[in-house]
């Protein structure tokens, strides 16, 4: 953590004005090493305080997220029935994000076999992309999160943000020039254990046909 | 160019156009449609005065020679390939498209033969392994197959007796029977880390062909692991010892009988019960054969395997989390539920509610 951030904050107040008037005369040797003290008492890992909080490159990807992390954690048993969950994700696609959003709209809230048979027919890249990446995390969630039947899952959450943008040009009349974006995305997606709820676009107003608008 | 006679709507196509073959003999029914070779020209496009450029300014948006340099308008960027790392995950990738790659990069292709040292911390094997006598366990003490199998191997001339001396040449105190108690400690230390899911205490009570096989698929689970007492002292069965690659590099094993009553229950990821419950006691009977690098003067007694003889019954069928609820022959049904004055009237409607025929097979009353 920058110095100067521990310092403005709250609680680096505190600690400047704990510090002997020796040690404040010279700012840089005896002072980054207190801090980096505290650092080490506050976290075993630089993020977080667990092996689970860890950010993980899911294989075959490139970037460490924290998304994959959600799968390591590991819920001592209370007696209250807790449904399984798998989180993946599939980082540094070639597609716009906005475009992205269409596709992960769409396949919120339906069980796994439905949002594969939709994504099937739908033709767009990004379909084809969710497919696979569902299909990934049906396959992690029978070999590793001891999920019973593959057909017995939901898609909880799913969405798309963006990644990398590589900049480029092209010319245009009269020694212009035009900025090409081409974009990335990750795409994740969170299956659940069991029935899809019937609830889950209850927040959304119905549209009830016999009303009068 | 000219046309057929105009009848009253109707034109006949010319003689000269392309499709004369197919349409000359169709007739085309659309009156204001002229089929000319010349472009077509629709009631649409009519309005729409074509656009006048003037001469300096020649029209490249369209024409087929310009399409190199219309290309040409956009730089073109190497993007990173990632989908290679997805394929190559996944082995889709052949090691012709790899090396293409690493060429790109410059990377030099690797070299194929590479020293790397090699330290043999444990055999990878167990060295004639003891085979546990069919019934052992089931017979009483008292009984002469019981007395039978308590044997003390120490005493006797055969292979087990002269690796124990081995033993006792490397360490001058080496009494099996005392051993025994050390024995059992480890093992319970050992199945206590792996409850406890540490890694590194487990590295000094096992050896390294054990630690895959126990923490395979423990990742993240809950066990729970209770070691509540043991039926019989443990036993040494059986002891060898082997040289590896040299002459004075030995290793010995010691195979262990562990008779005792444990319970074990397994959580997945979520805390569902997938293998044993954590009230269920169950008399184990185990051979673990210990192993240690004698001549290593740092070498330490640490689980070595599991010696499973193929008449033990096998444990049952563990993870299913989804049951068949048993159907229950006798449902009582809401209406029995009523007092016995109710059951009597029951009894009437039934008989009323019988269909009635007549000797004929007529329905003389429907039900």
């Amino acid at each position: 953590m920058n110095l100067c951030k521990m310092l403005r904050s709250e609680g680096g107040r505190v600690l400047w004005e704990a510090l002997t008037p020796s040690v404040s005369t010279s700012l840089h040797a005896p002072v980054r090493s207190f801090h980096c003290q505290i650092s080490q008492n506050f976290a075993a890992h630089p993020t977080g305080f667990g092996n689970w909080d860890k950010k993980i490159t899911v294989p075959g990807g490139s970037k460490p997220l924290s998304w994959p992390g959600y799968n390591e954690r590991v819920h001592p048993p209370t007696g209250e029935y807790r449904p399984a969950y798998i989180c993946h994700v599939r980082d540094n696609i070639k597609y716009s994000p906005k475009k992205m959003w269409y596709v992960a709209n769409f396949v919120k809230g339906l069980s796994v076999d439905e949002a594969i048979k939709q994504l099937t027919f739908l033709h767009t890249k990004g379909a084809v992309v969710a497919k696979e990446v569902i299909e990934e995390a049906v396959e992690l969630a029978v070999k590793e999160h001891n999920v019973e039947f593959r057909s017995n899952l939901w898609v909880a959450e799913s969405f798309a943000t963006k990644a990398m943008v590589i900049k480029g040009y092209r010319k245009h009349a009269r020694g212009r020039f035009g900025k090409i974006k081409y974009k990335y995305m990750h795409y994740f997606v969170r299956l659940e254990e069991g029935q899809p709820p019937k609830d889950f676009y209850d927040h959304q107003e119905k549209f009830d046909p016999d009303r009068m608008l | 160019m000219s046309l057929g006679i105009c009848l009253r709507g109707v034109h006949f196509f010319n003689a000269n156009s392309p499709l004369r073959g197919v349409l000359s003999s169709v007739v085309c029914l659309r009156p204001n449609v002229m089929f000319d070779s010349s472009g077509y020209k629709g009631i649409a496009t009519k309005t729409i005065p074509p656009m006048k450029r003037p001469n300096r300014r020649p029209n490249r948006h369209r024409d087929e020679n310009f399409r190199k340099a219309r290309a040409a308008k956009v730089v073109k960027i190497d993007l990173q390939d990632f989908e290679f790392e997805r394929r190559r995950y996944r082995d889709e990738v052949t090691p012709e498209e790899m090396k293409e790659k690493m060429a790109k990069f410059g990377i030099p292709p690797a070299t194929r033969y590479r020293e790397k040292p090699m330290y043999i911390s444990s055999t990878g094997a167990l060295i004639d392994e003891y085979v546990p006598p069919e019934g052992d366990g089931k017979a009483s003490l008292m009984s002469t197959s019981g007395a039978k199998q308590m044997t003390d191997v120490v005493k006797g001339k055969g292979k087990t007796m002269m690796s124990i001396r081995k033993i006792r040449s490397y360490h001058d105190e080496f009494d099996p029977r005392d051993w025994v108690d050390e024995a059992e400690e480890i093992y319970i230390d050992a199945h206590n880390a792996l409850a406890d899911l540490d890694e590194d205490k487990l590295h000094t009570l096992v050896t390294e062909k054990c630690f895959p096989e126990m923490m395979y698929m423990a990742k993240r689970k809950t066990i729970r692991w209770k070691y509540i007492k043991s039926l019989e002292p443990p036993r040494v069965v059986h002891a060898r010892h082997a040289e590896i690659v040299s002459k004075d590099n030995i290793f010995g094993q010691i195979t262990v009988r562990f008779h005792s009553q444990q319970s074990l229950a397994i959580y997945d990821r979520f805390g569902r019960l997938i293998h044993g419950n954590e009230n269920v006691v169950k008399d184990v009977l185990e051979y673990c054969v210990f192993e240690k690098h004698l001549s290593n003067v740092y070498g330490v007694w640490r689980l070595h395997s599991k010696i499973i003889p193929d008449w033990m019954p096998k444990s049952e069928d563990s993870g299913r989390l989804t049951y068949m609820a048993e159907k229950k022959a006798d449902k009582p049904s809401k209406t029995r539920r009523k007092a016995s004055a109710d059951d009597k009237e029951e009894t009437n409607k039934d008989e009323e509610g019988e269909t009635l025929y007549d000797r004929f097979g007529k329905i003389l009353k429907r039900n």
